[in-house]
């Protein structure tokens, strides 16, 4: 287990860690066991077959980052180095932050470590750097998988000096992502308590997130087409978005744009990571024994039994051990801290993508213009949400309470899957439509109300065919969490593009007259088929 | 025979919020004691040894360890202790054997000799076998013998103990119980929690009952029984934590049981 290539990497910097005051020997043991268990699945309680030692499964899933990657290449060709590394690094931010936020906070946030090593002889700033490595472990080899091919396509297009300051940046937004979130993070768990902390947390992701999007949008902003020239119009908010300080960096340096403001904006490309990283160092200490409130227990509050709510779940589940299902995956979910660091940062990400493209879309055009186009199908991107949780459902931090599965009399399997994707839809599709739909009736005015009805009965028929697709047999809750499992890869992809295939038929219908009625029933059938039997006949199949 | 101070709580208090967990605690501890440390659920046991670990900051009063006082120790100071937790939580998917070199590398162990020392060990214990298997394959009792030899395998001075013998088989039980004697004969000291009475009772030379954040007992079970004029352990636990309704308690649970559900 000491024989990863990483490690071996590592240990040629291995006297400057012990510059830095840290028991390097030690280091390296943290790291290569949680690289061992990075590389193995728990077996769950039901499937207590060995399971070999297998890939490390984030790895397997690094190809998508390599395909995004490959948006970036165009913007290599570009004639203007400031436009094209803003824009550059506005994507690469985009990526490596979302990806941050929502996989690795849950590292940067684990109280199970401390309880196991603190009371060790092992002094606390080797397991936080132990911790950081891991994290700034996997977020290179996101970069690498991200930024790679477009890397080694500048050094051919822009030159070996280019390619040199590319990389150096690279490793600057790196460390920038990190310790900005790490610092975030710092800053909430300073200022709050229990319960708080804890719904403050996730509220920050989906500030984060939505952050990261609008700070794109600014990106895109900063520069105004002239005469088949990208030019570059300064503004204080620049100050903000750290991709245009990149995209000052390669001008300063390798076109000579000398102006003050082009070389403040320079300056702290490189000062800010490095200014940020010195802070975190200092503050290590009070950030890993703050972490601990994060375990606290509290006392719940007695929740008072909400009537219309039971009255409506009594009404979408009538079946009582169903709706127990129902309400015992409502708990879950609200719950779990793992699930919802991974999750919630998707759904502040489901509501603002439909209006993120409408307005990139009618840059020029009136509003008028939108009001009478086509653009409600971005309503279909609402179900991103969807895939999203549902391959989540599956882990749980405290997944060996599924014993209970096995141990309970229960009636029917197909009770706890039904329940469950129902509960999908009324925690997380339910809140997001009913907050979209009106304002999307308000842009789109009242002609669209079918369409809309058509969407949500796609996601309803969608939503029943995530639980097949990407759950299989698992049951809920029921397999832990890893950092390498990371998103469901491969699967969850192929899902969201179903997402585009709905799309395509809902436009065909609606080319003929009463085609959109007709292809409501259709749905409408479909369905009652999927709910019914399909859940029934893929559970005895597989 | 002088025997050497090992662990010292001066005046020890300890807050979560505003409650209070622990107040005013004072404590000495010397080598060769095995303590019974015996009190009701959430009195403080386990923050006590949790303070002592540095797992759990922020109190005031000093704690003193081998002597120094703890706020200005670092971490060294814990090559000299081992630890078993209540439920405690192992990295399920590594094999015993990797896990045991683990901790043994956290202590700072050569790790050829870990990983041999950690292989007769586990021969003792029976588990040889699965050496090799997934923790989580592991039955309670083999995951609590794989916890009581990764607090031992670096030959510690102090050891605390949360219930280490849960799980165990009954044979596996004595084997544990005389392994305590006989460490604490060469001198170590033991801190041993549990809610099991009459084993505390026949294992510990010295019993330290925690109820309500304070110190309610301290002293052999010879001298608690004279102080309190009751038999067991279990009486006395009973008497000094002011519990004496568990018949009626009982009643009124199996009553609620038999209830007709509708």
């Amino acid at each position: 287990m000491n024989d990863f290539a990483t490690l071996r990497l590592l240990d040629r910097f291995a006297p400057l860690f012990r510059r830095a005051g840290i028991d390097y020997p030690m280091l390296r043991l943290i790291l290569g066991i949680k690289l061992t268990m990075d590389t193995r699945r728990v077996p769950t309680v039901f499937a207590q077959s060995k399971v070999k030692d297998g890939k490390n499964y984030f790895i397997r899933s690094l190809w998508v980052y390599a395909l995004y990657g490959l948006t970036i290449i165009p913007f290599l060709f570009f004639d203007d180095y400031f436009f094209q590394m803003s824009v550059i690094f506005g994507i690469l931010m985009f990526i490596l932050m979302t990806s941050m936020v929502s996989d690795f906070s849950s590292v940067l946030l684990d109280v199970r470590d401390r309880n196991m090593m603190v009371p060790k002889p092992v002094d606390q700033r080797t397991i936080s750097t132990a911790k950081m490595l891991h994290i700034t472990l996997y977020m290179s080899l996101l970069t690498i998988a991200t930024a790679g091919i477009p890397l080694f396509v500048s050094l051919y297009v822009n030159g070996f000096g280019f390619f040199l300051l590319f990389l150096a940046e690279l490793i600057l937004l790196n460390f920038l992502i990190l310790m900005m979130t790490a610092l975030v993070y710092f800053a909430i768990l300073q200022f709050f308590d229990g319960e708080k902390l804890k719904n403050v947390i996730n509220f920050m992701q989906i500030a984060l997130t939505l952050g990261i999007i609008i700070g794109y949008q600014l990106v895109a902003r900063s520069f105004q087409l002239t005469e088949l020239d990208w030019t570059f119009q300064p503004a204080w908010w620049q100050l903000f978005t750290p991709p245009v300080w990149f995209g000052a960096l390669h001008e300063a340096l390798l076109s000579g744009e000398r102006s003050l403001f082009v070389i403040v904006l320079a300056a702290l490309a490189v000062t800010t990571p490095v200014i940020s990283m010195i802070l975190y160092i200092k503050l290590i200490p009070s950030f890993e024994s703050s972490l601990h409130k994060l375990s606290t227990v509290e006392q719940g509050k007695e929740k008072r039994v909400n009537r219309l709510k039971q009255a409506f779940l009594r009404f979408i589940a009538p079946d009582q051990e169903e709706r127990n299902f129902m309400n015992f995956s409502f708990a879950m979910m609200k719950n779990e801290r793992e699930f919802k660091l991974k999750v919630y940062p998707q759904v502040g990400f489901t509501f603002v993508i439909p209006f993120l493209f409408m307005f990139t879309t009618t840059e020029d055009g009136a509003f008028e213009a939108l009001r009478e186009g086509s653009s409600y199908y971005l309503f279909y991107f609402t179900l991103l949400v969807i895939p999203t949780v549902i391959s989540m459902v599956k882990y749980s931090g405290t997944y060996k309470g599924s014993w209970i599965y096995a141990a309970m009399p229960l009636r029917d399997r197909v009770l706890i899957d039904r329940g469950l994707t129902k509960s999908v839809l009324v925690m997380f599709y339910l809140p997001i439509m009913l907050i979209l739909a009106p304002v999307f009736i308000w842009i789109f005015s009242g002609r669209i109300w079918l369409d809309l009805i058509v969407i949500m009965a796609t996601a309803i028929l969608y939503a029943a065919i995530c639980t097949f697709a990407l759950n299989g047999k698992s049951l809920p809750f029921s397999q832990p969490f890893s950092v390498a499992q990371h998103q469901e890869g491969i699967k969850a992809f192929i899902m969201m593009l179903v997402i585009g295939g709905f799309c395509l038929i809902h436009v065909l219908f609606k080319n003929w007259a009463y085609g959109l009625e007709i292809y409501a029933v259709i749905l409408l059938i479909a369905i009652i088929i999927v709910w019914t039997l399909g859940f029934r006949r893929i559970r005895f199949e597989t | 025979m002088e025997r050497q101070e090992v662990i010292r709580l001066e005046n020890v208090t300890k807050r979560f919020g505003d409650k209070l967990v622990l107040e005013n605690i004072d404590l000495s501890v010397y080598e060769g004691d095995i303590i019974g440390y015996i009190g009701p659920n959430g009195a403080g046991k386990s923050t006590t040894v949790k303070m002592m670990l540095g797992l759990v900051d922020g109190y005031e009063g000093k704690i003193f360890i081998f002597g120094e006082n703890l706020k200005y120790q670092d971490h060294t100071y814990k090559r000299r202790i081992g630890y078993v937790p209540e439920n405690a939580e192992l990295y399920d998917s590594l094999t015993a054997q990797e896990y045991l070199a683990f901790i043994a590398g956290l202590y700072g162990l050569d790790e050829g000799l870990a990983r041999e020392k950690a292989y007769r060990l586990m021969m003792k214990f029976e588990i040889d076998h699965v050496m090799n298997a997934r923790l989580s394959s592991f039955s309670k009792g083999m995951r609590q013998k794989v916890l009581i030899i990764s607090s031992l395998l670096h030959n510690p001075d102090v050891l605390f103990l949360d219930e280490p013998l849960s799980g165990l088989d009954a044979n596996s039980m004595l084997i544990v119980r005389e392994i305590l004697a006989q460490l604490s004969a060469q001198g170590k000291t033991i801190f041993y929690s549990s809610h099991i009475m009459d084993i505390v009772e026949k294992i510990s030379n010295r019993i330290v009952l925690i109820s309500g954040g304070h110190i309610a007992a301290d002293g052999t079970f010879d001298e608690l029984k004279e102080q309190n004029q009751k038999g067991s352990l279990q009486d006395i636990f009973n008497s000094l934590t002011g519990f004496n309704q568990h018949k009626e308690i009982a009643e009124e649970f199996v009553a609620i049981v038999q209830e007709e559900s509708a």
